[in-house]
């Protein structure tokens, strides 16, 4: 038990400082990472490359429910006491998220005035666990609570590790319209999910012994595939890279983005992500337990004749009334979707601006602006609404502060910045920034960072 | 000029990111205590229990139940108290006795818990038995459980028409204590 719960200390815990969302990056113009998340960005240079695995390093992820500060806070109450307060504070539709990406590459280039192309690689993790709040109660308390029924429907676990080829144009309509699409090749590298669990356990008063114990309608599924090792001795970094390359668990799935500006000043944004299907066909383990099942223990018999094996039949009766089935039928996985929008107003320029050499098509200094993000999860979809402002220093630096509200908390302050040195561009992002001060109180930040080398047409 | 103050600020904000008003060392203070019952074992006896094919009286019965669930890693780490609980119910009109010995896997014995006297014309008679430390640290090992059930001489032969009856209901109640220090 310590294990699990020291596991999950250096775990889940860092990872409750990192957020979901990449609401600093979306449209922050001179990133090229941008047209990841929307395919439509007015992307405004040239060419791009990016620095090989630096070109985009993200860490998100997120708990709803509980942060660091709910158990370790300094207070004077016994720790026991918080978490037994935190264990029946959570509920089920509180979760555990963690999504990391890193580019592997990433390259850019200008094919006309109107059309941009950029293709490249990237891994991508990404977990959900729900708190499955019944079966840590159940744990917590023991059996000593009769009656009290203890569901599996809290049980829900999404976790997977994919390689993602991409290639996406971006196409400029008319001075308004700018639209994009992006096709994505999927490899699975592991898929772990869980579906459909329901079920219940509890225990009553026994009519001929002292305890009735009760499995009732129970039905549930775990569906795994691709690195999945009995024993993690098993495991060789080389089968990480030889899995992603070998495209044996494929998939497929596009990114479509717009951007329609209203005036020089104002324009909006859209963005639908990662419609995409993963068929796990092969090292597919999946498991399935369902029935029904009571009992008040083994009757003795004491017969001198016979002797029987009570343990054996016992293990057989209860596997006959609650199978478990391990199938090796291939399934399908879904991405979790994401959509963005913005809105952003731009205002302010340089007062010398003759002198002024900016390299985008937008020679303002200032931008506000709104941005509305969402993601399917398994159980809830989750929201996030965002106020950012920008603003340029020059032609080597841009900066984005924003102030969302999201499934996390409500005062999530970020902040991104991004340089240009010459062809060198170098961006920092993070969010939920006051929690700096404490980063035990936070429930949730991000943190994206990258290197890349951007070129406009004096490039050959 | 101004942009230099700016990154400055930022800076120090950036760099004044710390971990406040919370105690690590808490971790060495978690102690979960729970306390999992299960019906074992149950058994109802009758006089053509005590007798054998030429209705003579047997009265010593014996059964062995295989019993691996104590090894797991769980409970060897975290396991803190066990105890037996028994309910009786005794219509003969002799006294018996029931006594519960562990064996490991290769039958060996690892202890015998207190033998149990039940009187005879008892009902709902209710003893619960705690494991001692020596008994504590050998269940580990546990395989397989005996249990051997007396009943004694008595002044009325037995007959297998007799409406007699001794039973019995048994389940185990384990202990865990779950500490930060543990392994």
């Amino acid at each position: 038990m310590i294990k699990i719960m020291k596991l999950l200390f250096f775990l889940v815990f860092p990872f409750i400082c990192f957020s979901q969302n990449m609401q600093v990056l979306y449209d922050f113009d001179e990133i090229p990472q941008t047209l990841l998340l929307n395919p439509g960005t007015n992307y405004s240079h040239d060419y791009f490359i990016g620095f090989p695995l630096l070109a985009g390093i993200s860490i998100d992820g997120g708990a709803t429910g509980l942060n660091m500060y709910d158990i370790f806070a300094d207070d004077g109450r016994s720790i026991n006491d918080k978490i037994s307060d935190v264990i029946y504070g959570m509920d089920t539709k509180d979760s555990f998220i963690v999504n990391e990406k890193l580019d592997i590459f990433s390259v850019g280039l200008r094919l006309s005035e109107n059309d941009f192309f950029s293709f490249g690689m990237y891994e991508e993790f990404d977990a959900v666990l729900y708190y499955p709040s019944d079966i840590v109660q159940l744990f917590y308390e023991g059996t000593t609570n009769l009656n009290k029924e203890y569901s599996v429907e809290g049980a829900n676990l999404s976790a997977e590790i994919l390689g993602v080829f991409h290639a996406g144009v971006t196409h400029k309509v008319n001075e308004n319209l700018t639209i994009g699409g992006r096709l994505k090749l999927y490899s699975s590298l592991l898929n772990a999910q869980t579906k459909n669990n329901r079920g219940t356990f509890y225990t009553s008063t026994g009519t001929i012994n002292f305890y009735q114990h009760h499995l009732v309608n129970f039905d549930a599924t775990i569906q795994t595939s691709g690195l999945i090792y009995k024993d993690e001795d098993d495991f060789e970094p080389s089968d990480f890279t030889r899995k992603m390359f070998s495209f044996q668990n494929p998939g497929i799935g596009f990114d479509l983005g717009f951007t329609h500006q209203f005036s020089e000043q104002l324009y909006v944004t859209g963005s639908i992500l990662d419609i995409g299907i993963v068929k796990n066909s092969e090292d597919v383990y999946s498991y399935n337990i369902r029935g029904d099942y009571d009992t008040e223990g083994v009757e003795l018999e004491f017969s001198p004749d016979v002797r029987q094996d009570y343990w054996r039949d016992f293990v057989e009766d209860l596997w006959s009334k609650l199978p478990l089935d391990t199938l090796h039928t291939s399934y399908n996985s879904f991405r979790p979707i994401k959509l963005n929008a913005s809105v952003k107003y731009s205002f302010g320029k340089p007062y010398y601006e003759d002198c002024f050499e900016s390299s985008t098509d937008d020679p303002y200094l200032n931008s506000i602006g709104f941005q509305l993000y969402t993601i399917k999860r398994p159980l809830v979809q989750m929201f996030d609404a965002t106020l950012f402002y920008e603003r340029r220093f020059g032609s080597m630096l841009r900066t984005k502060l924003t102030y969302s509200i999201d499934s996390y908390s409500y005062s999530n302050i970020g902040l991104g910045l991004s340089t240009k040195f010459g062809p060198v561009n170098l961006y920092v992002l993070a969010d939920n920034l006051l929690y700096l001060q404490n980063i035990a109180k936070a429930n949730n930040a991000s943190f994206q960072f990258g290197i890349n080398f951007i070129f406009d047409k004096k490039f050959p | 000029m101004k942009m230099y103050i700016y990154l400055m600020v930022l800076g120090c904000f950036l760099l004044k990111s710390c971990v406040r008003d919370v105690d690590f060392d808490q971790l060495d203070d978690i102690e979960i205590n729970t306390i999992h019952n299960f019906s074992l074992i149950h058994f109802d006896m009758e006089p053509s229990n005590f007798l054998d094919d030429f209705e003579n009286e047997v009265l010593m019965s014996s059964d062995t139940i295989a019993l691996p669930i104590f090894g797991g890693n769980y409970t060897v780490n975290y396991l803190n108290q066990a105890e037996l609980k028994y309910k009786f119910s005794n219509s003969f009109d002799r006294n018996g006795s029931l006594e519960i010995e562990f064996l490991d896997a290769y039958n060996g014995s690892l202890f015998t818990l207190q033998k149990i006297y039940i009187d005879a014309n008892i009902s709902n008679f209710e003893v619960t038995q705690e494991f001692d430390d020596f008994e504590l640290q050998r269940v580990f090992d546990t395989e397989r459980m005996v249990v051997n059930l007396k009943l004694s001489n008595g002044s009325n032969p037995l007959d297998q028409n007799q409406t007699y009856l001794f039973s019995s209901q048994m389940a185990l109640l384990l202990y865990y204590k779950v500490k930060a220090g543990d392994d």
